[in-house]
């Protein structure tokens, strides 16, 4: 199961064919939390550097999905779909082929789709800051 | 089990004294994804909004811990805290109270994390 999420990590920091030095850096040492050791992490990243089309990539995470689907169990799934949320995260930009990527593997493993395309990401933010303030002022003022 | 993990990603989040709205929204669609009701989700939010320091913050977070202990599988702890990793390096960088925090919950759950880039 860790190598599968890891590996789901890994493909989504990859997915958008740009690897942030730093960003990989900090990855491979949350990845190792999870007993992935340095040669296996640098082993799985040079994989990815062999990839050249999506047909590529796709049997590249075949096995890991797999292996999440054999589980059966969508609490893990939810699990690796949310690390995959937090690494696309992790540059603080949200590209559109992360999001796709995501809700592919989420529906591939059989459980709800993450709502938050980038046009929905910002108003909807606001929208609950916003709720909430009034929610604490109106709560304020009944008290 | 997902709103033991739910809580220490706000815990995480909070703990340095400033939540962005981008990440506060990241985690609720993670809990709407972890089959977390809206109302819970406000529970959480409200109830880390009125913890100070840091030892608020790991007292809030024994009820997760016992949770996850409970489970007595080091894989289950490990993710545990790769979640709370994740969730501070949102921005690319642990700040020391996120480090400090992870620290204390990673004693707790036996977790070795040498290996995070820790402030």
């Amino acid at each position: 199961m860790k190598n599968a999420i890891a590996k789901l990590m890994i493909a989504t920091m990859v997915i958008d064919g740009h690897i942030d030095e730093n960003e990989s850096r900090i990855i491979k040492g949350n990845i190792q939390i999870l007993g992935i050791t340095d040669n296996e992490y640098d082993e799985l990243l040079s994989e990815t550097k062999e990839i050249n089309e999506l047909d590529d990539f796709l049997a590249w995470i075949q096995p890991a999905l797999d292996t999440l689907k054999e589980l059966h169990n969508p609490d893990i799934s939810g699990l690796a779909v949310s690390t995959m949320m937090l690494v696309a995260y992790a540059d603080g930009k949200i590209r559109d082929v992360e999001v796709k990527f995501i809700q592919s593997t989420a529906s591939i493993l059989g459980i709800a789709s993450p709502t938050w395309g980038s046009e929905e990401w910002i108003p909807g933010a606001l929208e609950r800051t916003v709720r909430s303030k009034f929610d604490n002022i109106t709560n304020t003022d009944n008290e | 089990m997902n709103e033991a993990i739910a809580k220490l990603m706000i815990a995480t989040s909070f703990v340095d004294g400033s939540s962005p709205a981008s990440e506060r929204e990241l985690i609720r669609r993670i809990m709407d994804v972890l089959q977390i009701d809206e109302k819970k989700q406000q529970g959480l939010f409200q109830e880390a909004e009125d913890l100070d320091d840091l030892e608020d913050f790991v007292e809030w977070c024994q009820s997760p811990i016992l949770k996850i202990a409970e489970k007595n599988d080091v894989g289950w702890n490990a993710i545990s805290i790769l979640f709370m990793a994740l969730v501070a390096m949102a921005d690319c960088k642990i700040v020391p109270s996120e480090s400090r925090l992870i620290g204390a919950i990673a004693k707790e759950l036996k977790v070795n994390i040498e290996s995070l880039v820790l402030a």
